[in-house]
């Protein structure tokens, strides 16, 4: 096995609202290798992007607050490190794409310069020539001709201007890439033009990445291993071969499963998980899934599942495992 | 009433409709014609900027139509004067992709969901109105509790709800449906997609079924109109149309999908290139010919028209005049 | 926020007001311009009750220009009229022109922004140009034209500070109908088919009341300074009336040796004045309901 590039230990996140407090994120841990690929699964408010935002140190301030948890770069300890060091390790260790291509460029500066700041603001050589030219190779890197770098956002179509926020986020050749949703908001025909450009950057710069998605068949054809996440916690995560050829699951990833409409077979009734996310603001002794769960046992509601680990797959439930035999 | 699936319920005849911009005239719809039977669904699907939502609301006469006919009930609703078309307005409806945006936020879902009715007027005693508000919060699986909530208190999925339930409150025939699940997570879209299969089993509605997910469509629909830049490309049967993608376009589309799958035969195949050009005065010929893998020069030359290959399913390629 | 909803399992109208107050009232500043306001207005109505209308009128030229005292709390003016009694009945006028006109424009440059922004075209263009013109003139300036015109009197100073504020909610309301009209829920209502009328009453100008509101309260800041103004220049509120810009301007040759002649009235408009802005911020923040903090 390969070094670890990021570890995650137990992490908390709280937002604090005017009405409640909001438990985004309870008790992830998470370690990756470098060069890998994760991909972070889950629905609306399952505290994927918080999750990434933490790892930045981006989350709003006053509002959303780390309560507790290590979040480690190569061994470096993230959680304490000051304002002025994330902004050194933000853009050149780890950078992050943003899911609309449309808001996240600034409309009123050329791409080349946007680019080129990135460049300016952490490499040491300054030097105007050398980073126009590591600025055309940039953009060669995502399919962009260079003769293009003085053309303004608004005059990209939206695929794009993804890959010119990619062109961004690889500028200063980050370790780790945070990508949220990276092509959600693109057709699907460009998304497949986008996912084969990231494959072959991936392969070629050896940049781990985070992907954060909601779509199963995106986190099919390009990630290695995959997280599923609920209620601000990881409930499975495994291999790819794992989580999409594996015997045994969480019911909940059963459930996502069954939700999505297969291309290749006809089914007429789509088989949904019944309710809806818990609420966030409460804290929940037990699984979080339990309510929505069909094989909800009463020591689920009590404690926290535990890990049941085979080879590369974690499951977090009791039909598992030690809760298994418990429960029998 | 007659069998369902028969009767043609409303039919699309050479529906135009131009936009004018300051370059030229934006071809958002371009000669667009099909027919929908009754209790039957139609799967309409594109990209971004293909025209399809300009097409459902240039049917629902929400903005009017450059030229053509749409036959509903044997007669022109084109042709119809304001007061026709509001009498008309309650047989048909229409489900819209964003449920934050299609909520006015400073009204209540059970305000919401009476609106229409008080508008067209089908019920005026304030008990029923409100007997049928609570009827019709049950038949789309919200909560009685939720009557005085505000949307913006409440989750996507049952923001959608309450879309859905909105436009059934006129108990409509025929419903335009805009990517109603697209704004929705995957678990939440299962469940609305259900809920809207039910309806129409129930009250034999009508769909047209605005989306970019192929999945989806596949899912919900009879049939499918393929459509590229204003045009329709290609029309079949929903099997047949999964089964035998005849036009280049739509096996781009199919190919381009990510299949949660690892198998070999699953993985993304070769991907096409290029973007969808500009509506803004197209050039004559085949519109997808400019990314087409099999395009030829008489592509560029001359318009193809969508010609039936036998069993309804019509294509506009060259490659099967 | 969502699921918080769904773990109540009452049926409760939670009103918005209810909401919008929460948030007001977090903010200390406009809580103390909203109590500043209230205890203006209380003043004006109980106006009556605290001094009767004789004392505002009377002329005692035995006491002319006499110190603060415990009979006279304010002093009096050059003709013995009793300064306290002045500024409290001062308010009236004051409040009354200023929340009246802002009333009066707000109903106007609502209607007609609204109909502008949904209509749209051709009397879209003519209106606004229209609006731009009576904006290019200066308020004031403007005001002076119409009362020079109609004459001198409290209504007809009413007149010219609606007329020339109009164009400001006209604008206001127009460019944030344009924007709401793009959104999906009015086109729902119109595949209802809901006519133009109710669309705009029920859900366009619902939806714009907030930035209405905001600007209503800074607009009433500046008009009372503006009605202020005019009385001092002799053509807002005519003497004996005792509107503060009026009294101000009566008492503007006693600035030298009895400076609180001036000063009273001036600080009754600043505070005016201050209470509006600070509830104008306030109700800008609160009426958002996307800032959370």
């Amino acid at each position: 096995m390969s070094e670890k590039l990021l570890e995650i230990e137990d992490l908390h996140v709280r937002y604090r609202t005017d009405e409640a407090e909001v438990y985004a994120v309870n008790g992830l841990s998470l370690s990756m290798n470098k060069g890998e690929t994760l991909g972070l699964v889950g629905e609306t408010g399952a505290g994927k992007t918080t999750t990434a935002l933490s790892i930045l140190k981006l989350l709003p301030s006053k509002v959303g607050e780390i309560t507790k948890g290590s979040i480690k770069l190569d061994g470096k300890e993230l959680t304490k490190a000051s304002e002025p060091e994330m902004r050194r390790i933000r853009g050149a260790d780890i950078s992050m794409i943003f899911q609309d291509p449309m808001t996240s460029l600034n409309p009123v500066i050329r791409i080349g310069d946007q680019i080129a700041e990135v460049l300016e603001l952490h490499s040491k050589d300054t030097n105007r020539a050398h980073i126009d030219k590591r600025v055309d190779e940039i953009l060669k890197l995502v399919g962009i001709s260079k003769d293009r770098k003085s053309d303004f956002p608004h005059q990209f179509s939206g695929g794009m201007k993804q890959r010119v926020v990619i062109a961004i986020g690889l500028a200063c050749e980050p370790r780790l890439l945070l990508a949220d949703e990276p092509t959600t908001a693109l057709d699907v025909t460009i998304q497949a033009q986008v996912l084969e450009m990231m494959k072959e950057l991936k392969e070629k710069l050896n940049t781990a990445m985070i992907l954060i998605t909601h779509d199963l068949g995106v986190v099919a054809q390009t990630c290695d291993r995959v997280a599923i996440m609920y209620a601000g916690r990881i409930i499975e995560i495994g291999a790819i071969k794992d989580i999409f050829e594996g015997e045994n699951h969480h019911p909940y990833t059963v459930g996502l499963f069954g939700s999505i409409p297969d291309l290749t077979k006809e089914t007429n009734r789509l088989s949904p998980i019944p309710g809806m996310m818990p609420d966030p603001t409460k804290k929940i002794p037990g699984c979080a899934f339990a309510d929505r769960c069909k094989y909800c046992m009463d020591r689920c509601r009590e404690e926290e599942p535990e890990e049941y680990v085979v080879g590369t797959h974690m499951i977090r439930c009791n039909r598992f495992g030690a809760g298994k035999e418990a429960e029998a | 009433m007659s069998p369902t699936g028969s009767v043609p319920l409303i039919q699309v005849k050479n529906l135009k409709k131009y936009f004018r911009t300051p370059k030229g005239a934006l071809h958002a719809v371009d000669d667009v014609s099909f027919l929908i039977k009754q209790g039957r669904t139609l799967g309409v699907v594109g990209e971004s900027g293909c025209g399809k939502s300009t097409l459902g609301r240039t049917i629902l006469r929400l903005t009017e139509a450059t030229s053509g006919e749409v036959i509903y009930g044997g007669e022109d609703l084109l042709k119809f004067n304001k007061h026709q078309m509001k009498e008309m307005r309650k047989r048909m409806q229409i489900i819209f992709q964003d449920p934050y945006a299609s909520l006015n936020p400073r009204m209540t879902v059970s305000e919401i969901i009476a609106e229409p009715i008080k508008v067209c007027r089908t019920l005026t005693d304030k008990n029923e109105i409100n007997n049928k508000v609570n009827e019709l919060m049950k038949t789309v699986g919200l909560a009685e509790r939720f009557v005085n909530t505000y949307p913006h208190e409440l989750d996507g999925g049952r923001r959608q709800r309450i879309g859905v339930a909105r436009a059934l409150a006129t108990d409509p025939e025929f419903i335009v449906c805009d990517e109603p699940v697209s704004a929705l997570d995957v678990s939440i879209q299962a469940q609305i997609l259900n809920l809207m299969m039910d309806l129409q089993e129930e009250r034999k509605l009508t769909y047209m079924f605005i989306t970019h997910d192929l999945s989806v469509v596949k899912h919900i629909s009879d049939d499918i109109a393929v459509m590229y830049l204003g045009q329709c490309v290609e029309k079949a049967t929903s099997k047949e149309l999964f089964r035998n993608p005849k036009h280049p376009y739509t096996q781009a589309l199919l190919d381009a999908i990510p299949l949660p799958s690892l198998k070999e035969e699953d993985k993304l195949k070769k991907v096409i290139k290029g973007e969808v050009s500009s509506p803004i005065n197209p050039k004559p010929g085949c519109r997808f010919s400019v990314r087409c893998p099999h395009a030829k020069k008489e592509c560029r030359e001359r318009n193809v028209p969508l010609v039936d290959q036998g069993d309804g399913h019509c294509v506009a390629c060259v490659l099967y005049q | 926020m969502a699921a918080k909803t769904a773990s109540t399992d009452t049926v409760k109208k939670r009103s918005q007001i209810k909401a919008i107050w929460f948030r007001y009232k977090k903010n200390k500043l406009a809580v103390a311009g909203l109590i500043l306001l209230v205890v203006l207005i209380l003043v004006a109505i109980c106006a009556p009750l605290i001094v009767p209308y004789e004392k505002v009128v009377e002329q005692n030229l035995m006491e002319r220009l006499a110190p603060m005292s415990g009979a006279h709390w304010f002093g009096t003016d050059e003709y013995g009229r009793d300064m306290f009694a002045r500024i409290i009945w001062g308010a009236r006028y004051s409040l009354a022109l200023g929340v009246g006109s802002i009333i009066i424009s707000l109903i106007f440059g609502a209607l007609i922004g609204a109909v502008c922004g949904y209509v749209g075209g051709k009397l879209d263009n003519i209106v606004m140009r229209l609006m731009d013109v009576l904006l290019a003139i200066p308020q004031i300036l403007m005001a002076i034209c119409i009362v020079a015109a109609l004459g001198q009197g409290a209504f007809n100073l009413l007149i010219a500070m609606s007329a020339s504020t109009v164009p400001k909610f006209v604008r206001i309301v127009r460019s944030s109908v344009l924007s709401l009209k793009q959104e999906e829920y009015i086109e729902a209502a119109r595949a209802c088919g809901t006519g133009d009328g109710r669309i705009i009453y029920r859900h366009v100008l619902p939806n714009v009341m907030g930035p209405i509101i905001v600007q209503a309260t800074i607009t009433m800041a500046m008009t009372i300074l503006a009605i202020s103004s005019l009385s001092f220049i002799g053509l807002g509120v005519p003497t004996p009336q005792p509107e503060w810009g009026t009294i101000l301007s009566e008492n503007k040759s006693q600035m030298r040796y009895y400076p609180y002649l001036c000063t009273i009235p001036g600080i009754a408009i600043l505070v005016s004045v201050i209470a509006m802005n600070l509830i104008g911020d306030g109700l800008r923040d609160a009426l958002d309901p996307k800032l959370k903090n």
